[in-house]
């Protein structure tokens, strides 16, 4: 039951219910590590109820959108390769 | 043998010369550094107000910051050990004294003598998280760690190392993003030659660095920056070799981040407040920093630039040394110019030129030259006035567009030329491509004009005889003007 926001360039209200996309996703939790970020596959909904996670969405330019979304982290994503 | 010039070793004796000329000022009050930081600052800057010298980070006991450290022309004076009310021609001709002498070489200090390395922390202990980076403005991409600070790199084959003012998020603890134009150095450098082979290439981040180390790393002089610095104190800037790779750093800078840009993967970066004073360039797949090393000085000052609307220390400084390089560099070409100024409240987009017009088309000459140079990137309007035009008054710059730039013949566009992605008026694809037409405006009435055909410009200095002039003034003060 975490705080998260992503930036989405396409528009979002052509997404499908239940849309799957990769995404980087940052923690709103308050202290040192809010802000932090990290690449993951999710399963997210225009309704805020339907899954356990609450995802504000951020287009381009950093606008927030008014509709709150909720989300699934299906998988971590790491981009960094092994080593570095 | 040359001396010194008066100038401060580290961020924090300049500090104190901020204070004592009143041109900075303590914060006891605690401050968050998600945003509270960064509007107080940005507040600041469009106030032109003192420095906030910030004693207490939310969540970040042990750690102090200094925000809008040279966003001011007082600051930049006082950076240069001078009078802070020096005017801004007197600041010019500074400039133009100390780095039209020799490169001076740096001196290399062991990593004991560096307050920087005072405390090393490497691996896991090495968290950008643990660093109080403010989240400048709201709807920026992340916390950006890198806003008054330069990045050392080195070229790839041979001994020339860039110091540069390249933008740096915070992604995770250990990665940092941002853009690196291709037309940089350190872009030259990475993708040139770092990318095509596939290498991580070593940078190391410094914030708070001194004040001049940092103009260096702000002007775009064809000099290594680290030889510039020296120019600019007149003796050697103490640099000190980073814990993890071979670069080498200001030694009583405040935070050092060390570590590898990743060939060959781009993660997201921005949206970020620019110093266009817009967000303009949207979130993208950006160059990655991975750090292997943070060093720093016990109780670390963070210095903390708001990039906005004018006037912010990006706009004030790269708008100076932009000029004062173009004007070594129509100098250096013969052009008979009398001076040149770029405006900070244009962005550094403007720049207004004064020449001699001894001959016709000088404007178009000027207008190639420093648009086809190294500089020409960062800006898109020259305007090319006389000598008799005072180029630091906006008042006389207006005067001149107006009345003596013909729209038809005195306008001439520049179309496609290389620009920054970040000018607010480009469409996608221009921006893209960094793709830019540039203008001049042509200020110069024509060369082959009879005398009588030349209007006479009516002002107290032209227009009344010398000795009335002289009157006028000695008696000033009897007519009951105070000023």
């Amino acid at each position: 039951m975490a705080v998260y926001d992503t930036f989405i360039l396409e528009n979002v209200e052509g997404f499908s219910e239940n849309q799957e996309l990769v995404t980087v996703l940052r923690d709103l939790t308050a202290g040192k590590k809010k802000y932090n970020s990290a690449y993951a596959k999710i399963k997210m909904s225009p309704d805020p109820q339907k899954y356990p996670h609450t995802l504000f969405i951020r287009q381009g330019k950093g606008m927030l959108l008014k509709n709150t979304y909720s989300m699934e982290i299906l998988s971590w994503i790491n981009m960094i390769p092994a080593g570095l | 043998m040359k001396m010194a010039y008066k100038y401060w070793k580290d961020n924090r004796e300049y500090l104190a010369a901020l204070m004592k000329s009143g041109d900075a000022i303590t914060v006891n009050e605690e401050v968050d550094w998600d945003l509270e930081m960064g509007a107080i600052v940005r507040r600041v800057c469009e106030k032109k107000a003192p420095a906030p010298y910030f004693k207490h980070i939310k969540d970040y006991p042990g750690f102090e910051a200094f925000g809008a450290p040279l966003a001011t022309h007082r600051k930049l004076a006082v950076a240069f050990g001078m009078d802070p009310a020096s005017s801004i021609p007197d600041l010019a001709k500074e400039y133009l004294k100390r780095t039209s002498t020799p490169p001076i070489k740096p001196l290399i200090v062991s990593q004991a003598d560096a307050p920087c390395q005072e405390v090393v922390l490497t691996g896991d202990q090495a968290s950008l998280l643990d660093l109080p980076a403010p989240m400048v403005h709201e709807g920026d991409g992340g916390r950006y760690i890198s806003t008054w600070h330069m990045v050392v790199a080195k070229d790839f084959d041979t001994d020339f190392v860039n110091w540069g003012m390249y933008r740096q998020m915070i992604f995770d603890e250990r990665t940092m993003v941002g853009p690196v134009l291709p037309f940089s150095d350190m872009g030259k450098f990475f993708y040139g030659k770092y990318v095509p082979r596939n290498l991580p290439m070593p940078f190391a981040t410094v914030i708070g660095p001194d004040p001049l180390s940092a103009i260096a790393a702000s002007a775009p002089s064809p000099i290594a920056e680290e030889e510039f610095a020296g120019m600019l104190m007149g003796e050697p800037v103490e640099l000190v070799k980073c814990r993890t790779n071979d670069l080498y750093v200001p030694a009583h800078s405040e935070i050092i981040i060390e570590g590898v840009v990743i060939p060959n993967i781009a993660i997201d970066e921005g949206p970020f407040g620019e110093y266009t004073g817009y967000r303009v360039t949207p979130r993208d797949k950006r160059a990655v920093y991975r750090v292997q090393a943070i060093t720093m000085r016990k109780k670390p000052i963070m210095t903390v630039s708001v990039m906005g609307v004018p006037t912010d220390e990006g706009q004030l400084l790269r708008s100076f040394s932009l000029g004062l390089e173009m004007d070594k560099l129509l100098r250096d070409q013969g052009i008979p110019i009398t001076g040149v100024y770029m405006l900070p409240e244009s962005t550094h987009h403007l720049v207004v030129v004064g020449v001699k017009p001894v001959y016709a088309n000088i404007a178009s000459q000027v207008a190639q030259l420093v648009f086809g140079s190294k500089l020409g990137p960062w800006f898109h309007m020259v305007v090319v006035v006389d000598d008799k035009t005072d180029i630091y008054s906006k008042d006389a710059l207006i005067h001149a567009l107006s009345t003596k730039c013909d729209p038809g013949k005195g306008i001439r566009v520049y179309k496609d030329s290389v620009g920054t992605p970040f000018y607010p008026f480009l469409d996608q694809e221009d921006r893209k491509h960094g793709r830019v037409d540039k203008v001049v405006f042509d200020c110069l009435l024509p060369t082959d004009w009879a005398a009588d055909q030349i209007p006479t410009k009516v002002s107290f200095d032209n227009v009344y005889p010398q000795d009335i002039q002289e009157k006028v003034l000695a008696k000033w003060k009897t007519y009951g003007f105070t000023e």
